[in-house]
């Protein structure tokens, strides 16, 4: 798992995420990635296109910051999640508790209603 | 039929992430779809993430074997006996608890069948994956 933090300031965190949301990635990326969503605590979208594998781990990871935002006020979404991945996310019902979007420009319009 | 045993992997994250590289290896050369992959892959992930986590003292064997249709995959722990029965993940935004037996969820979903026994004093768990589960197209969003 990679972290790589495209925007971060006080209005919006964008993060792009890659490779296995596993117990290997998470253990060795997830404090990084809680440190940029979180730590900012602006509105945050996780961008899970190029997610290849997700754990529940993982799914854990995304609703601990989920949560943690919505405590201090912000928002969190998770961005064009595909294939096995967003089944994944589906069937364990993520996508009923933390919104879902296919584009920045969706999570903007939410994040902007 | 090919297939691949571990037997007493120590009770650790370091053991557990080999064993999950080791099988993932072993699997990606036996001829199975990519939707097969991943969802044997969960399964081992989960289940093995599940009793580092949870199951006490012990050793864990694991094994997988590849049939015409179906693979399967079974584990065997001495940790305290569980219900795997098919719970909805709890979630404290939906009224629940927290989000205990996600990854449990996540086996069952995914996977044909999941049989659980307690013998002897362990638990034996049998999960058969399709041999050809098709993975979703790039177009299948998760909202």
């Amino acid at each position: 798992m990679e972290v790589i933090v495209v925007r971060s300031d006080a209005v919006l965190t964008h993060v792009k995420l890659s490779g296995r949301m596993d117990v290997e990635g998470v253990q060795r990326a997830g404090g990084a990635f809680t440190e940029a969503v979180a730590g900012n605590g602006a509105d945050a979208v996780v961008d899970l296109g190029r997610v290849s594998f997700m754990a529940s781990i993982g799914m854990r990871l995304l609703l601990e910051n989920a949560r943690k935002l919505n405590a201090g006020g912000a928002r969190f979404a998770i961005c064009c999640p595909s294939g096995m991945v967003a089944e994944s996310i589906k069937i364990a019902g993520i996508s009923a508790v933390v919104p879902v979007v296919d584009s920045m420009e969706q999570a903007e319009e939410l994040f902007s209603s | 039929m090919p297939s691949i045993y571990v037997e007493e992997m120590p009770r650790s994250w370091e053991a557990m992430k080999e064993v999950v590289r080791d099988v993932r290896a072993w699997l990606e050369g036996r001829g199975i779809s990519d939707g097969a992959q991943y969802v044997a892959e969960v399964v081992l992930e989960e289940m093995l993430a599940n009793a580092v986590e949870h199951g006490g003292m012990g050793e864990i064997s694991v094994s997988a074997l590849v049939e015409e249709e179906r693979i399967e995959l079974c584990f065997e722990d001495t940790g305290p006996a569980f219900d795997p029965g098919m719970k909805e993940p709890r979630f404290p935004e939906k009224g629940g608890g927290g989000q205990g037996g996600l990854g449990l969820h996540h086996v069952r979903t995914l996977a044909r069948s999941m049989d659980y026994e307690r013998s002897g004093g362990r638990n034996v768990v049998t999960i058969s994956v399709d041999r050809w589960s098709p993975a979703p197209g790039p177009g299948s969003g998760g909202g």
